[in-house]
């Protein structure tokens, strides 16, 4: 990670919902193989600035860049052709629909014979093996891809959203609290495939209540308050007493100098 | 019936008995379906006759293809459309207009499914642009719309001899020349709710709103699609209606509403969205299609059928409102 | 000076004059006599509409007022709207109350007004019945049929079937049960087995269903007479069974007479009763109302075997009907005639 632009940097964001005050002033770096954890406290305004780098709610101030361009997010569609793929904490799946279906939800492969082609229809065959290629590349486990979701544990039904963005060559992935419902031994299963995405040249951030789990997955934390962006931290230089203090605001945030020294340092 | 629960409680996950459980409706359904046609036919053997075949087949064409209307609005999320009548009144309408004008049956068909569509494309705008519930828009527009038809007609009639009078009475290889295109509808629409991206699409949006629109599918697009498609499917049924209907007037469509959502709850169309089989329907209404005819062999009077067919809908919906529950969401 | 006194005489004049027309119009309309219509507002028929054109350009040739409202065919808003005629000061009232178990109550709320109600068709104690004898207009449509069927069928049909309308209650009775007496007088000797019925709902293409069942249940009938309570539901069984490839098997004979004119008739339609329905006010007008407007005493006469004015139906072969104008045109005719001719005098071609 060292020396590279960042993938994604988040500018100054603002955004207010008529007099509430969403965020007032947040920014966030995203270097490339890189997971970033986002924490703050209930009401902190992380959701809302993953909304806004999804391209589902439009910031009222600052600017979003992804590979030193500036650009704007003002459609779901506008973050995808970014590469920019969101997993939602309980909005992700169709559960009616099978698993390799929902992969492919918006982006269905047409079928390369010009005729079908011209009927709309699809490619499930391609759509299938590709699939399992990908949940196999990242040692996702579901019982078949051809049923419906509705029965996958939401352990599964994380990791095949997680999925997705893989197999779009997506390059980075927003997680909002991906373990929020999910037991031991699904939120482990969920962590490894975050992990491994690292592998595949694949950048995160992942919003999480859980200090321990963030600090075994994430590379460094950016802790927000009341709509601002505090402090970031190097994971490997911190501890989960020193994040929890920001938080709750025991320990006070950086200067917005200090701020970009630490950005800087990290990127260093 | 008693085959649904053993099916329907095999453990979601085996994909095996999933699969099964795909088929479960269609087994259920060729079941009842067997089971009525054999009582009848015990009871008088001269149930089984050509007579009969058309009897059922000419009451299948018109449900049939409303029912892929109402198939599409229900499996895309907008539960039901009651427009229905009012679209079919105004598209047969202007079928009887065109035919009397002249024009060949083919462009009678074109003017039928583009008014249907035009009226599927003002009940999506509606939805759409005033954000209101696709049910309460409906209810609300066929009752205008039926009330501002009468302002316009109050009988209408194809010619008798034309071309369009002819295809209401005439058989192809021994069934009725209407039922056909019905069949066709079916069979395709099945094959492409299943198989396009536009199919795909329409059951993802049914299926979890939010979760298809994160993936960039614009809802309001497929609102009109969807409601536009089933309106076209409303106008070529408005044909099959005028066709062989006789003289018709703005009400006479509005006994045709129950058994059209029956046969999609029957087949397994979730009014909830997001999932159904269309080639169901074929069986849906096919049963359904059946039952007044058995009930006039076994020498039961008319009144009794509209409670039979009351009773039938409840259960329909009894089934599916199990099938939702089932599913833990 | 003689400015100011001519301008406040102008004044006087300019204010006098208004509130003098004020006042004579005011005793003109009191004086006037006005005419409530409650139209039966069913989306079935278009003569529930032309009842109400005639009964406005009769009234208006009068020099009455008028004034109208649709019932809707709800027993509701019909009590609703009598309560408004009340209000509206009419001083007699017609009806065609297509739902009449609100009946009993409009001729109340009519009683304690001290304003009379003419009903069409449908009797009620408190109101003078005006219309059609259904069960005679019944009989003479199925005596019509019988002599079709004593001259094809020597009297011998496999079935004769009966396409009912429910909702209509005693009036499909009447009617479709007195084309059954009809037939059974030209032809007393078809058993009681062969007739049978379906319901239509009176509506071509509501029938049009459980007719192709009827038919198809009855696979060995060849020779089908049809009576129902109206043309539509006739027409009905008429073209199930042309889907069926039966249609020379069965002759129908309707009520009402609506689709016996005009250039679409079926051919297997052999004829129909008019009651010439939109006339109606012609017979209300002349027999009850006109005397009542110049102070005459009229007596109730409630009992359709009774009234205060009979319709007289018209049985016409489809053969005479070519000669019957439709309704535009005879809504058109009725109005150039002299008072009091009714439909039935101009275009009944079959007059008993
Ligand atoms: N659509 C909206 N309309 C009005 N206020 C909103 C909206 N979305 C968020 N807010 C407000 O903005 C603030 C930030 O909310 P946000 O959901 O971003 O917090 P969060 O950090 O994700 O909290 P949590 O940890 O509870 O998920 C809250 O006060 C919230 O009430
Ligand atoms: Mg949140």
């Amino acid at each position: 990670m060292q020396d590279a632009a960042p993938v994604l940097e988040a500018r100054h964001i603002r955004r207010h919902f008529g007099a509430v005050v969403a965020l007032a002033d947040a920014s966030l770096n995203l270097y490339p193989r890189e997971v970033v954890g986002l924490v703050g406290d209930n009401g902190a305004g992380k959701s809302t600035l993953l909304k806004i780098l999804s391209g589902i709610v439009a910031p009222s101030g600052g600017d979003i860049v992804i590979d030193s361009k500036t650009v704007l997010l003002r459609r779901a569609q506008d973050a995808m052709d970014a590469g920019i793929e969101t997993v939602y904490q309980d909005l992700a799946l169709v559960d009616t629909m099978s698993a390799y279906q929902n992969v492919y939800l918006g982006r269905e492969e047409l079928s390369p014979n010009p005729v079908a082609r011209f009927f709309n229809l699809v490619d499930d065959k391609k759509m299938r093996a590709r699939a399992r290629e990908v949940l196999d590349a990242l040692q996702v486990k579901v019982p078949s891809i051809n049923v419906a979701v509705k029965g996958m544990s939401g352990g599964q039904r994380q990791c095949l959203a997680i999925a997705r963005a893989l197999l779009w060559g997506r390059r980075i992935v927003i997680l909002d609290e991906p373990t929020a419902a999910l037991g031991v031994r699904e939120t482990g299963q969920v962590l490894e495939v975050i992990r491994d995405l690292r592998k595949h040249d694949v950048s995160v951030i992942i919003v999480s209540h859980n200090m321990q789990q963030l600090m075994s997955v994430a590379d460094r934390i950016t802790v927000m308050r009341l709509g601002r962006s505090i402090a970031t931290r190097t994971v490997k230089d911190t501890e989960v007493n020193e994040i929890v203090g920001l938080i709750t605001g025991a320990i006070p945030g950086d200067s917005p100098e200090a701020l970009a020294q630490s950005a800087a340092q990290s990127a260093a | 019936m008693s085959l649904a629960p053993a099916i329907e409680t095999a453990p979601p996950a085996m994909p095996f008995k999933a699969r099964l459980g795909g088929w479960g409706t269609a087994i259920l359904l060729l079941s009842v379906w067997a089971a009525l046609l054999i009582a009848t036919g015990l009871y008088r053997p001269d149930f089984f006759a050509h007579q009969t075949l058309l009897a059922i087949a000419f009451t299948m064409a018109v449900v049939g293809v409303l029912a892929v209307g109402q198939g599409i609005i229900a499996i895309s999320g907008g539960f039901i459309d009651l427009s229905q009548p009012a679209g079919l009144i105004l598209s047969g309408l202007i079928a009887v207009r065109l035919s009397e004008a002249g024009l060949p049956l083919p462009l009678v068909v074109v003017g039928a499914v583009l008014t249907g569509m035009a009226w599927g494309a003002l009940n999506a705008a509606i939805i759409v642009f005033a954000k209101l519930n696709p049910v309460i828009v409906t209810l609300a527009t066929n009752f205008i719309g039926l009330a501002a038809l009468y302002l316009i007609f109050q009988l209408a009639q194809v010619p008798n001899g034309s071309e369009i009078y002819h295809f209401g009475r005439t058989n192809i290889l021994g069934l009725p020349a209407i039922w056909w295109p019905m069949l066709l509808i079916i069979v395709v629409t099945g094959f492409l709710m299943r198989s396009t991206r536009y199919g795909r699409r329409t059951t993802a949006v049914g299926g979890n709103r939010a979760a298809a629109k994160a993936r960039g599918i614009s809802l309001k697009a497929m609102r009109f699609g969807t409601f536009m498609a089933a309106g076209g499917f409303v106008g070529f049924a408005a044909v099959l209606f005028a066709s062989a209907a006789g003289p018709f007037n703005p009400s006479s469509a509005s006994t045709l509403q129950l058994n059209v959502i029956a046969a999609v709850i029957l087949a397994g169309i979730s009014l909830a969205g997001g999932r159904g089989n269309f080639w169901m329907l074929l069986l849906s209404v096919g049963f359904l299609s059946t039952i007044p005819t058995s009930l006039v062999f076994f020498g039961l009077s008319s009144d009794t059928q509209s409670i039979f067919q009351g009773v039938l809908l409840m259960i329909a919906v009894a089934i599916d409102g199990y099938r939702a529950r089932r599913s833990p969401t | 000076m003689f400015e100011t006194r001519n301008t406040r005489a102008l004044a006087i004049v300019a204010l006098a004059v208004p509130a003098l027309l004020g006042l004579t119009s005011l005793a003109t309309a009191q004086d006037k006599f006005k005419l409530g219509m409650l139209v039966g507002g069913n989306t079935c028929c278009e003569w529930m509409k032309a009842q109400g054109d005639v009964a406005r350009a009769l009234a208006e040739k009068e020099g009455w007022d008028y004034v109208e409202l649709s019932n809707n065919n709800d027993p509701a808003v019909a009590l609703k709207n009598a309560q408004i005629m009340v209000q509206e000061g009419a001083k007699a009232v017609i009806q065609f109350n297509g739902q009449p178990s609100s009946n009993p109550a409009i001729s109340a709320v009519m009683k304690a007004a001290g304003i009379p109600i003419v009903t069409y068709d449908i009797a009620d104690p408190g109101m003078y019945f005006v219309g059609i004898d259904n069960l005679a207009a019944g009989i003479a449509g199925g005596e019509q049929l019988g002599m079709i069927i004593k001259d094809k069928w020597n009297c011998a049909p496999d079935l004769v079937i009966s396409s009912e309308g429910a909702g209509a209650g005693i009036v499909n009775e009447w009617r479709t049960g007195g084309m059954r007496t009809g037939v059974k007088n030209i032809c007393p000797d078809i058993p009681a087995e062969k007739f049978v019925s379906f319901e239509g709902s009176g509506d071509a293409a509501v029938a049009l269903q459980p007719a192709r069942d009827l038919l198809a249940a009855n696979p060995n009938a060849v020779k089908m007479a049809v009576v129902g309570i109206n043309d539509g539901g006739v027409l009905g069984l008429i073209n199930a069974a042309e889907q069926l490839g039966r249609a020379d098997q069965v002759i129908g004979w309707g009520q009402d007479g609506a689709f016996i004119t005009g250039d679409n008739v079926n051919p297997h339609l052999a004829g129909s009763v008019f009651y010439f329905l939109e006339g109606y006010a012609v017979y209300a007008i002349r027999d009850v109302i006109k005397p009542i407007a110049e102070g005459k005493d009229v007596p109730l006469k409630a009992d359709a075997g009774d009234p205060a004015s009979k319709v007289q139906p018209c049985p016409v072969s489809a053969e005479q009907a070519k000669a019957v104008p439709d309704m535009a045109e005879r809504v058109t005719q009725l109005l150039a005639a002299p008072a009091g001719t009714t439909a039935y005098d101009l275009f009944c071609p079959n007059k008993g």
